[in-house]
C-alpha cells in the first residue's frame, strides 16, 4: 500500500525521481545510479504513488521496445549474406 | 582451417597452427584473418539490426553492412583490436552516409515506422489477456516511434530496440555520448506523452 506524501520535501524528491528514473529503469545507463541514489529512489517509490506509476509506465514503454527488437531481427538470409563475406575476405578470395 | 590448400605450416612435431616458424608474410596473412573473424563475426547481427535502422529496410541493410565488412577489411591493419563493435559501427555509419550520397533518397528512413509495426505473431507474456494487451500496446508504441522526430526516434530505436549502449550510439550518429543521452530521454518522455491515454489495466489510480 502506497501513502501519498505531502508538503515541498516531497515535490523536491518527485523532481530528482524524475531525472533518474531512466537510469533506474533502463538495462544500460549511461551512468549507472549510485547505490545511495538507488537507495533513496526506493524509498520515495515506496511512499510516492504518482513516482512509482511513473516507473511501472517507463518498464512497459522500454519493454514494447524491446518486443520491436524481436520484429527487427534481421532475415536468415542477410545473416548468411554477411557471414559467408567475413569467410570469403578472411580466406583471401574476395568473391 | 589449415592447409586448405595443401599447404601445411612447417613445424616441429605437435607444434600449433601459428607457430613461428611460419613464413612471416603467410603467418602475419593469418593473423589477420583470424583476427578479423574474431572480431567481426559476433557483431554481423548488430551490424545489421543497425543498418536497418538507418535504412529502413532489409535489402539496403544487406548492401550497407557488405561495404562496411569490406571497407573494415580494408582497414583491419590499422585497427588496434578494442572495442571492435564501436569500429565497425564507425565504418558502417560511413558507409550510410556515402550511400547516401550516392543518391538513394528513398533510403531515407521514413518507411521506418511500416517496418517497425509489429506483426501479430510474438508473445512474451503468460495470460491471453496479457498477450492481447501487450500486442495493442506495442502496435502503439510502434506508431508512436514512427511518428517521432528523426533524431529522436533513431536514438530511440539504436538504445531501446537495437539495444547499443550510449557510446556505440553515439559513434553511428556521430554525435557525443551527452547528446544520445538527451535525445533517448526526450524521445522516451514524448512517446510516454503520445501513449498517456494507454495507462496499464488497473494502473493510475
Ligand atoms: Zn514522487
Amino acid at each position: 500500500m502506497t501513502r501519498r506524501m505531502q508538503g515541498p520535501r516531497s515535490m523536491l524528491e518527485c523532481w530528482w525521481s524524475g531525472r533518474v528514473l531512466d537510469r533506474y529503469v533502463e538495462q544500460q545507463p549511461a551512468i549507472p545510479l549510485t547505490p545511495a541514489e538507488r537507495d533513496r529512489l526506493e524509498r520515495h517509490l515506496s511512499v510516492c504513488e504518482r513516482c512509482a506509476t511513473s516507473a511501472t509506465e517507463r518498464r512497459r514503454v522500454l519493454a514494447a521496445l524491446d518486443r520491436l527488437g524481436d520484429q527487427h531481427a534481421p532475415p536468415p538470409a542477410s545473416l548468411r549474406r554477411a557471414h559467408d563475406l567475413v569467410r570469403d575476405l578472411t580466406d583471401g578470395d574476395p568473391a | 582451417m589449415a592447409g586448405r590448400d595443401g599447404k601445411e605450416p612447417e613445424g616441429p612435431p605437435g607444434s600449433e597452427d601459428m607457430t613461428p616458424s611460419a613464413a612471416p608474410a603467410q603467418r602475419g596473412e593469418a593473423t589477420r584473418a583470424e583476427a578479423f573473424a574474431r572480431w567481426v563475426e559476433p557483431e554481423v547481427e548488430v551490424l545489421l539490426r543497425v543498418a536497418h535502422t538507418l535504412t529502413g529496410s532489409w535489402s539496403d541493410a544487406d548492401d550497407v553492412v557488405q561495404d562496411t565488412l569490406v571497407r573494415a577489411w580494408g582497414a583491419v591493419d590499422r585497427f588496434d583490436g578494442r572495442h571492435p563493435r564501436a569500429w565497425l559501427l564507425t565504418i558502417l555509419r560511413r558507409t550510410h552516409l556515402n550511400s547516401l550520397r550516392r543518391g538513394r533518397p528513398d533510403l531515407v528512413e521514413d518507411d521506418v515506422l511500416a517496418r517497425h509495426r509489429p506483426a501479430f505473431g510474438a508473445a512474451h507474456a503468460s495470460s491471453p489477456e496479457q498477450v492481447v494487451d501487450d500486442r495493442a500496446f506495442d502496435a502503439d508504441v510502434a506508431e508512436a516511434v514512427g511518428s517521432l522526430g528523426e533524431q529522436f526516434r533513431r536514438a530511440v530505436l539504436l538504445v531501446d530496440v537495437d539495444h547499443l549502449t550510449y557510446d556505440e550510439a553515439a559513434a553511428v550518429l556521430d554525435v557525443p555520448t551527452g547528446t544520445v543521452v538527451s535525445r533517448v530521454s526526450r524521445g522516451r518522455s514524448r512517446l510516454r506523452a503520445a501513449l498517456a491515454h494507454r495507462r496499464p489495466r488497473g494502473g493510475s489510480r
